[in-house]
């Protein structure tokens, strides 16, 4: 009797096994089509900045043969400096983000003042507010405050506005730590000051992390606003010097224009190889939604 | 009791004595600040000249002449009687004076040359000029003048001339244009600068003897004659001082865009004009001595021996004693320190009335306790709150103002603006290319939204439901979840540019695959067809995979209790029947942030249209963003793209209210 029911019981489970393991192929075949499809540009961007001019014209799809690497030459002759002003621009730009929104998300989520709700209003009010509505004053005053064509036009108004956003999901995430954390901290005579740097800020490494890498590829692609303010190539930041590079090799050598894609690409893999894990844990844990 | 009695009798002696002391030390203050004040106040307002616009102005002995850009001379005398008058068929562009022989030169852009009896205003010659004179200068000793004019834009002469007959001694053709030409001290050399943003010394055959570096077009030079040292002044409003042989001494950038700089005659005072309207008085070092704001362009600042001129291409002229110059420094400083200690002075002057008053002191001193109290919070928000007054709500206030008015490139200082309503509002609608873009705006936000709700929460729940077989999560979930949020690493500048390779109709990805495969009568240039061109710009990113929102839907899915499922399994739920009672109730504040966020960037975003069409072919695939960007830059309408930034503003904000009312499902 007992046996029966066993069997009974393990033909069901492989008759469900099978009929899972269908699902899960099925599940897996879908998805992998739909990276291979995500892609297919980046793929593409790697093979074509490999081809001269005359291989452009031919055919398209045959293998570069030879593989054109002056191509990168090219490229790296007129992209580099832009590309080390955009990765310390980005980074001096991010860093104050984060810092400023550290600082912020802390004090709304875990300190009591008057005049709270206020201020926090106010920052809240912000994220309403378009970007285009203040960029013809913003660009006037950053020309009367002198700052055009210098680093602190992207910084001052990239701080500005990226730590709105900032504080608020620091404060979402910071208000989610156990409140008895900070209290026995305060018991055991830390400052206000420590307990946000010795216990709020280890805690809130996934958020801050998000922070980074959401701002990082925010800025990085920034365009409309350094294509106002930075007028010398040599301060340029390289999402508007690629603009500018495709458009004068956009006709003569698309090799090197590809070629310079693909260098403008490189920091944020570096960037993202280092950081994907934590980026991945901030945005999933449920920190960000309204 | 009675010795804290005691002690609050002294704190109220003590108050009194300092009401007195800084009552008495603040009118002192506001004296200082009033006298200083006035002084700095140098420019007098010059009752003579024309209705129109002055350009030129030159002093001599008795007489001031006036040259206008109405093609007039005018002369007046002492008391600015008009002593005579001579019309001629251009403007002004310069005046020299033979002091010999009382005679006074003017070039012209009629292209001619005029020479007046000074006191008369006799016609005595007119020599013919290459072209529209710009500059002129003379040298008294060898009566020869040195000529600038341009025939046209790419023809230019500087040419010497002898002022008895008329005949050019020295022609040189230079290919840029030389606003501005002057003899050096000893008339030995000259020196020209160009719109290149280059200054040259040349001698008096012609030949170039050095050249130096000014950062943009040159619009004036000057040259002191008792050191021999030149001054340019670029478009850029950057002043550069260089020695006789051109070597630059120093720099200073102004604000504004350059138009006149002047020397006085002793070499100790410099001056520019901009076309703001700004005049900067300089001493030789560079160091700023005094500033004045004018209404209109400055066209010239003449130095005279006593008195001294500011022409502006108005009917305003004004005039300033030449001697004041040497205190304007000190009175500067001292109206500017006077001001702060006045300032501090009536701030401890309040402090000290609040103190004296019992009430009020102890209102005080709350005050200042809760503050102390909250220290570390405000101090902490302080950077925060700082930047965010400076870079937003400064600039939010100001487009609210300006949405209302006319500022443009045409205005050039800021008291010219002029209130106009809502005439800003109604040209959105009548003039067409924003309501246009409206229209293309729609479709795309709509195929956003359906592009958001779609792919990306497929995905997640094709990721969430990859399990092992043990019903735990995989190792390929963790794959996966990497490889969809891979390719957001590419720069977003990048991605277009890429897509719009792709869509290139020579040498695209898409065209190619075309041929390949067969369907070449399918072969199109994607973005240049107006047909097209809207869809292909919403096609970009295919196949859609939004690596940001894919993460924010997984995390909701993968933060739903497992204890739910388990419940639901019980009933004998579907998958089906998962997703709609489940998953969607439960990672609906994900879907509410998702939805806003896309609709604020959809609504303001243009970057990836101007990236790829420009808001072309025609206006296919406009967008009001584009227009605003435009209308701020190529077109340069401040106030109406203040307006347009007003209306999306307005639009988003009743956007995000309407989504904030939304009822989400809130997990505790």
């Amino acid at each position: 009797m007992k046996d029966v029911a066993k069997t009974a019981n393990n033909a069901a489970r492989r008759k469900r096994d099978a009929r899972q393991l269908s699902f899960q192929t099925a599940v897996t075949a879908v998805t992998l089509i739909f990276v291979l499809l995500a892609f297919i540009p980046i793929f593409l961007m790697l093979f074509l900045s490999l081809k001269s001019q005359a291989q452009f014209y031919s055919n398209i799809w045959a293998i570069p043969n030879p593989p054109q690497w002056q191509n990168y030459d090219a490229a790296w002759s007129s992209l580099f400096r832009n590309m080390i002003n955009s990765v310390v621009t980005v980074s001096v730009g991010t860093l104050l983000i984060v810092v400023l929104s550290a600082m912020s998300g802390y004090v709304f989520a875990r300190l009591e003042f008057p005049g709270k709700k206020i201020l926090f209003l106010m920052m809240l009010a912000l994220m309403m507010v378009p970007g285009v509505l203040t960029l013809t004053p913003n660009y006037k005053l950053i020309q009367r405050l002198g700052l055009k064509n210098t680093w602190w036009a992207l910084w001052l108004p990239w701080a500005s506005g990226g730590q709105v956003m900032g504080m608020y999901l620091c404060r979402t995430f910071i208000s989610g730590q156990p409140a008895s954390l900070f209290e026995s901290a305060r018991i055991d005579g830390a400052t206000e000051f420590k307990a946000f740097f010795y216990i709020a800020v280890p805690l809130a490494k996934p958020i801050l992390a998000t922070l980074v890498v959401m701002n990082m590829i925010s800025l990085y692609g920034h365009f409309i606003w350094p294509l106002l303010v930075i007028e010398s190539n040599t301060k340029q930041v390289i999402s508007v010097a690629i603009q500018t590079y495709s458009s004068s090799t956009g006709i003569t050598d698309y090799g090197a224009m590809i070629a310079g894609f693909v260098m403008a690409t490189v920091p944020l893999v570096v960037m993202f190889s280092f950081s994907s894990r934590l980026y991945i844990e901030g945005i999933t844990s449920g920190a960000v939604k309204a | 009791m009675k010795r804290k009695k005691t002690g609050t009798c002294d704190l109220t002696r003590i108050c009194l004595v300092l009401l007195v002391a800084l009552a008495l030390c603040l009118p002192a203050a506001v004296a200082v600040r009033v006298y200083s004040f006035q002084r700095t106040g140098i420019f007098e307002m010059v009752e003579f000249g024309t209705n129109f616009q002055n350009n030129k102005i030159l002093v001599e002995s008795d007489i001031t002449y006036l040259g206008t850009y109405q093609n007039t001379i005018l002369a007046f005398d002492k008391s600015g009687g008009d002593v005579w008058s001579y019309g001629i068929s251009g403007a002004i562009g310069a005046m020299e004076y033979d002091t010999d022989r009382n005679w006074l030169i003017v070039g012209s852009q009629d292209r001619n040359i005029y020479i007046f009896d000074g006191t008369q205003g006799e016609l005595l010659a007119k020599y013919p000029a290459q072209g529209k004179v710009y500059d002129l200068d003379y040298d008294p000793a060898a009566g020869q003048l040195l000529v600038s004019c341009s025939m046209n834009d790419s023809k230019h002469f500087l040419s010497t001339m002898d002022i008895e007959t008329g005949e050019t001694l020295l022609n040189v053709k230079i290919k840029q244009v030389a606003r501005s030409a002057r003899f050096s001290p000893d008339y030995r050399y000259f020196y020209y600068g160009d719109s290149r943003g280059r200054v040259y010394k040349l001698d008096r055959n012609g030949e170039t003897v050095v050249s130096g570096k000014a950062q943009t077009e040159v619009r004036s030079l000057a040259v002191s004659h008792p050191t021999g040292e030149v001054y340019a002044l670029d478009v850029k409003g950057n002043l550069f001082k260089y020695d006789e042989n051109l070597n630059q001494i120093f720099s200073v950038s102004l604000v504004g865009e350059g138009r006149t700089v002047g020397v006085s005659d002793d070499g100790k005072w410099v001056a520019a004009g901009t076309r703001e309207g700004d005049v900067y008085i300089l001493d030789s070092d560079g160091a700023v001595h005094f500033t004045a704001r004018q209404t209109y362009d400055i066209s010239q600042v003449y130095f005279g021996e006593d008195v001294s001129y500011v022409v502006t291409l108005s009917p305003e002229l004004f005039r300033f004693s030449t001697a004041r110059l040497d205190n304007i420094g000190l009175m500067t400083a001292l109206s500017q320190w006077s001001l702060l200690v006045a300032i501090v002075l009536a701030i401890l002057l309040a402090a000290d009335l609040i103190a004296l008053f019992p009430r009020s002191r102890m209102l005080a001193i709350r005050c200042f306790r809760t503050f102390y109290k909250y220290r570390v919070a405000y101090l902490m928000l302080l950077p925060s709150i700082v930047l965010i007054l400076i870079f937003n709500y400064y600039n939010i206030f100001q487009a609210f103002y300006y949405a209302f008015t006319d500022w443009s490139q045409a205005t050039k200082t800021m008291r010219e603006v002029n209130f106009i309503g809502f005439d800003n509002f109604v040209k959105m609608v009548t003039e067409g290319y924003f309501l246009l873009g409206v229209k293309n705006l729609l479709i795309m936000m709509a195929c956003s939204f359906l592009k958001l709700l779609t792919i990306p929460l497929l995905l997640s729940e094709l990721v969430f439901s990859m399990r092992n077989r043990h019903g735990e999560s995989s190792r390929r979930r963790y794959c996966f979840r990497l490889l969809l949020v891979a390719p957001m690493v590419v720069p977003g500048v990048v991605n277009t540019l890429m897509w719009k390779n792709i869509y290139d109709p020579n040498i695209g990805a898409l065209n190619s695959i075309l041929d390949t495969i067969g369907l070449s009568s399918w072969k199109h240039s994607w973005l240049g067809d107006p047909q097209t061109a809207l869809g292909a710009i919403i096609c970009m990113g295919f196949p859609w995979v939004n690596s940001f929102a894919f993460l924010v839907y997984y995390g909701g899915l993968i933060n739903i209790p497992q204890d739910l499922f388990e419940a639901a399994k019980v009933d004998g739920s579907t998958p089906a029947w998962n997703f709609i009672h489940i998953h969607l109730p439960l990672i609906s504040p994900q879907l509410k942030m998702l939805i806003i966020t896309t609709f604020i960037n959809s609504v303001q975003d243009y970057g990836h249209v101007y990236l790829l069409t420009q808001g072309g072919p025609g206006t296919a695939t406009y967008v009001p963003g584009l227009e605003l960007y435009f209308a701020a830059t190529k077109f340069g309408q401040y106030g109406y793209a203040c307006a347009m930034g007003l209306v999306m503003f307005i639009v988003i904000l009743a956007g995000s209210l309407f989504n904030l009312r939304m009822k989400t499902h809130e997990l505790n």
